[in-house]
């Protein structure tokens, strides 16, 4: 499965990252790697196999619903690169209000 | 060109837990900026979340009371995008393994019954809010990022603006009724985007959908939608293709406007989320979550017509409110008269609500009080004009109702011995509208009555005054 | 002046028995960082006149027997959070970051009294093997300044190898203390997922991550670990029991124990033949000590790395979005709008590294290839887990090599075939939430080489036996490097 330069930058943009043209012919290689792997995995039999997608068996942990306060406003702000106000923060405009997904 | 409607509506309610599904910050509306807002909500390097058992209870009645069927074994999912209003750059969801599917609920349109089919109902976060400023800058509010929410997706049943405002009313009510979810649409408690495409009649396949998000009012859902089909109902009539994608109503203009064209659908990438345990709903929470259900509005509704023989319209009132549907039927239970209790609700109870804003529990009149009230007056203990009185005081103060009308002494006078000898004196007083009544003169009678009901400051029964009135004069 | 002729016990009795006070081995330890750390660069941030109030109240405080850590200097890792200190994970993205929140295992470790003097280096966001993707430099192998001290826990591996501290916490995802616990010639605990809590630990791939001790005994790894294991309500998949006693039993010996080998990887080409050779010697040493060994099989091992890189590239590029130059961190000075502030902030301040990993992620786990690069390495991922549990039902514990040649060059090149297969080694046990220990067990051409001993979910305690028997009929831990000007 070879992956086009093109390609290869439109995946690097969906993670809010831009690369030179070293770092495409680098990942290109990597990524060639990453198909062996897809390629040596896809050989063994997993007809009827359950996923692992979590790290350990333990289940059904939950929390009351009680409000408990931790950080402060300004200890939450303290590290906000370039702010003027410490109430909202500011970020360059947006298109629209609320969410893009659902 | 005959074609059909096509809609399906997708909800999004925000639940009323205390605190957020992740993270121990309060979820109530109307803080200041960021202040309910802690490490976690802000994504710091480090935090981890905490799922509150609530959210998964409230998600679990919410299935139930839309007549789901149940995954009782799930987890969480990270659905990846970015945007300044959700930190973490993924919402966190249920993808494979939502709480409920497969669900339903009946709506009644143009006197015809429809089942609309529910697809899924899942928990997930919501995003905080964006306003934006004057010079290029926007500002992120992140107290609503986080908070619990239930997203309901019908399946495309749905063939009418009229059915999609039934059906997204249905919905609301029945969430009201089930307690989790205060589905205040002017507030955004409860948001709803609706998907319309329009195709011949017999045709399988969708044609290109428009979405239209953010509706913010029931009225405005059906207007929009009303104005979609003429716009796309044009297009295919002169022989274009409907584009899709989404698009935002105008409620001044009654126009719908392309937001975003239809492009490449995003690819959020979605894989289960690590930091959250798998949890399992036993078969007894199920039990206990549809125990606590109350009755749902339709069948409540049903049941006072069939029951209690109330009108429709009865019905509909006293269901309005979970509340007072809940009174309601306590009354009932202490064993007061149905169509009484109900004229008390409609009439007097709603009217003082009305007046000083509360609901029914924030005040001091109880079932008790409605029933005892009923009773008074029937086995006539009390007037109505003094039942009034009662309930005025009930409500003000509480107390035992029999205790109230002692302490005041609002005794109906009702025993004869008593009363014929007022009422004699009255007569002796008033030989005149005796002959003035003997003469023809009923309106004397009414003066009569007056008069003993002023002598006994109103407490005279009043049958029994009529009564003994005319077997007096006839003595005379 | 360094802790080479001491360990946290003795350390512990000199303090009971006032014949050093805490504020000198705070002193003590900065003596030898300033001697020694110009060559290694083992820290990103020291924090001296903290670390001395710290050991003055606990001097004053006064220490009881049996309460080890306290007054012992100790060094963490730079992806664990402590409140108020920065902590940059390695990274330009987080220099200037000020934690505001304390992680457990921290948290932990000043209950028991440890004095943190540093934060020490690593590999950016622990993405590397050899801790050289560090904005903050490299860090040496102190056994030879040329060579590398491995990754991503480097800092922690060479600060207790210099004889810094005599203890420092790493984290391990994909072998990240194992791995420079052998090539300086430390015990390293890799515990079970979920065993010491995650809180505060900046996340590399969520399912996999895990906090343990780096230290020169197994008595004081056990001792580290007591300190920050345990149950934390804070982390949704930490295991549900307070921590065990792990000194309790720890002289137990391994008589009657069954200790499985598995051929393929005992025998893999990839490893060098001093390194076989050691790693036998290893076994029989156990033997010696009454052990049996039985053959066992992980069918699936083979593909261990390709699961590593297949599952934690897609877990972290989805733990990465939050740099974002948005709300802490670095924010770009040249943007238009807010996706070149997105773009510029995170492609600035990302080593190369780093950003290789986060696009192999988006790759991994984009909509056509989602299904047969990431769920179907799940699935493997199950019949992986099943082969230990088929393994565990013959054998107590299972011994393997965990490097398979000693350090090599820094700016060098480590062979590919070296590169995978000791990945898998220690990428095999991240993927199943075991529990793994590496102990020294010897030298070649200079430079120490370690064996893994991996074990069942929450079976440290063991792990720590089999590690002392060894320790107690051997000297290897006791070698060291020699630091010029320390002794």
């Amino acid at each position: 499965m070879s992956i086009s330069n093109e390609e290869i930058k439109t995946i690097a943009a969906s993670a809010k990252l831009s690369l030179s043209d070293e770092d495409v012919s680098r990942l290109e290689e990597r990524l060639a790697v990453i198909d062996e792997r897809m390629k040596r995995i896809s050989e063994v039999n997993t007809e009827g196999v359950d996923s692992t997608f979590f790290g350990n068996e333990v289940r059904n942990v939950f929390r009351e619903d009680e409000i408990v306060k931790s950080e402060t406003r300004e200890e939450l702000f303290r590290n906000v690169p370039q702010q003027t106000a410490d109430d909202f923060i500011e970020v360059p405009a947006m298109i629209e209000d609320g969410k893009e997904g659902a | 060109m005959n074609l059909e409607t096509i809609i399906g509506l997708e909800i999004h309610i925000e639940l009323k837990t205390d605190t957020k599904i992740f993270s121990s910050s309060p979820s109530h509306f109307g803080a200041e900026p960021n202040e309910n807002t802690n490490a976690y909500d802000w994504a710091h390097p480090g935090v981890l979340p905490r799922l509150n058992k609530k959210a998964i209870d409230y998600g679990l009645r919410a299935s139930l009371a839309l007549n789901m069927d149940i995954h009782q074994d799930s987890w969480f999912d990270r659905k990846n995008y970015y945007y300044p209003d959700m930190p973490l750059g993924y919402q966190i969801s249920q993808m494979p393994y939502p709480i409920g599917h497969d669900g339903y609920v009946d709506i009644e349109v143009d006197g015809k019954n429809k089942r609309i089919h529910i697809e899924r109902l899942h928990l997930e976060t919501d995003a905080g809010k964006n306003t934006h400023g004057n010079n290029n800058d926007s500002y992120a509010d992140l107290n609503r990022a986080g908070t619990s929410l239930i997203e309901i997706v019908s399946e495309p049943d749905i063939r009418s603006p009229q059915e999609a405002y039934a059906f997204l009313d249905k919905v609301r009510e029945t969430i009201l009724y089930s307690g989790v979810s205060d589905v205040k649409m002017q507030e955004g408690s409860l948001r709803c985007d609706a998907n319309i495409s329009l195709r011949p009649y017999g045709q399988e396949e969708f044609n290109p959908k428009s979405e239209i998000k953010n509706l913010n009012s029931l009225n405005y859902i059906q207007k929009a939608l009303e104005y979609e089909i003429k716009r796309q109902e044009k297009i295919y009539m002169t022989g274009g293709t409907v584009q899709g994608g989404t698009l935002r109503y105008h409620p001044d203009t009654n126009k719908t406007e392309l937001m975003r064209a239809k492009g490449e659908e995003a690819d959020y990438r979605i894989i289960p989320d690590v930091d959250i345990a798998p949890f399992h709903i036993s078969d007894e929470w199920v039990e206990e979550a549809r125990k606590a259900l109350p009755e749902m509005p339709d069948v409540l509704r049903k049941r006072y017509v069939e029951e209690f023989d109330l009108s429709e319209y009865d019905a509909e009132v006293l269901t309005a409110n979970r509340n007072i549907s809940d009174f309601f039927d306590e009354t009932i239970e202490l064993g007061a008269d149905s169509k009484q209790a109900a004229n008390w609700l409609m009439g007097d109870v709603s009217a003082h609500l009305n007046e000083t804003q509360e609901d029914i529990l924030e005040t001091n009149f109880i079932p008790q009080h409605l029933a005892d009230m009923i009773r008074l007056v029937n086995d006539g203990t009390i007037s109505s004009k003094i039942a009034k009185k009662l309930f005025a005081e009930l409500m003000a103060d509480g107390g035992d109702a029999d205790e109230v009308v002692e302490k005041n002494g609002w005794k109906q006078l009702s025993d004869p011995g008593q009363l014929s000898d007022i009422i004699n004196g009255i007569l002796d007083e008033n030989e005149q509208s005796i002959e003035d009544f003997k003469g023809g003169k009923d309106r004397a009678l009414g003066f009569l009555v007056g008069q003993t009901m002023k002598a006994t400051r109103g407490q005279a029964n009043p049958e029994m005054v009529n009564k003994i009135l005319l077997e007096e004069i006839n003595k005379r | 002046m360094s802790f080479f002729d001491t360990n946290i016990i003795s350390l512990h009795e000199q303090l009971v028995n006032k014949e050093v006070t805490a504020v000198d081995l705070v002193e003590q330890a900065f003596a030898q960082i300033e001697a020694s750390d110009g060559d290694i660069n083992a820290f990103i941030s020291t924090n001296k006149e903290k670390a001395l109030e710290q050991a003055q109240t606990i001097d004053s405080e006064g220490i009881q027997e049996g309460e080890y850590l306290k007054g012992i200097p100790v060094a963490v890792k730079d992806n664990l959070l402590i409140k108020g200190e920065k902590t940059t994970a390695g990274s330009r993205y987080l220099e200037n970051y000020e934690a505001i929140f304390d992680s457990t295992a921290y948290s932990k470790l000043k209950e028991a009294g440890a004095v943190v003097v540093g934060k020490t280096n690593m590999d950016e966001f622990a993405m590397g093997a050899t801790t050289e993707t560090s904005y903050f430099g490299k860090t040496a192998n102190p056994w030879d300044i040329s060579k590398v001290p491995g990754g991503s826990s480097g800092g922690s591996a060479a600060s207790v190898a210099a004889g810094q501290v005599p203890a420092a916490l790493g984290s391990d995802t994909g072998g990240s203390i194992r791995q420079p616990a052998s090539f300086t010639g430390l015990v390293g605990m890799k515990p079970s997922y979920g065993l010491v809590s995650r809180l505060g630990l900046i996340a590399m791939s969520g399912s996999l991550d895990t906090v343990g001790p780096m230290t020169r005994t197994v008595k004081d790894n056990a001792i580290v670990l007591q300190a920050i294991a345990g149950y934390d309500e804070a982390e949704m998949t930490s295991l549900p029991d307070p921590a065990a006693d792990y000194l309790e039993n720890i002289d137990a010996g391994v008589e009657g124990l069954t200790i499985g080998i598995v051929d393929e990887l005992i025998d893999h080409e990839a490893i060098s033949s001093d390194v076989k050779e050691l790693v036998q010697a290893a076994i029989e040493t156990l033997k010696a000590q009454g052990a049996q060994i039985k053959t066992v099989s992980l069918p699936h091992a083979s593909y261990a790395n390709d699961l590593y890189a297949l599952i934690g590239r897609a877990e972290s590029f989805t733990s990465m979005h939050r740099y974002d130059g948005i709300r802490f961190g670095h924010r770009a000075e040249d943007y238009e709008d807010l996706e070149s502030l997105y773009v510029n902030s995170r492609t600035e301040a990302f080593g190369s590294e780093t950003k290789d990993r986060i696009v192999e992620g988006a790759y991994i786990i984009s909509k056509d290839r989602i299904d047969d690069y990431f769920f179907k390495a799940a699935q493997v991922r199950t019949l992986l887990k099943e082969d230990f549990s088929k393994a565990y039902e013959e054998v107590d514990v299972i011994i393997t090599p965990i490097t398979a040649d000693t350090a090599h060059n820094l700016a060098g090149e480590r062979e590919d075939q070296v590169g995978e297969l000791e990945t898998a080694l220690a990428a095999m046990v991240n993927l199943t939430g075991l529990p793994a220990l590496t102990l020294p067990i010897g030298q070649t051409q200079g430079l120490p080489v370690g064996m893994q001993i991996i074990g069942q979910v929450k079976d440290e305690a063991r792990l720590y036996q089999v590690g002392q028997a060894f320790q107690t009929t051997t000297d290897h831990h006791q070698a060291h490097a020699e630091m010029n000007g320390g002794n």
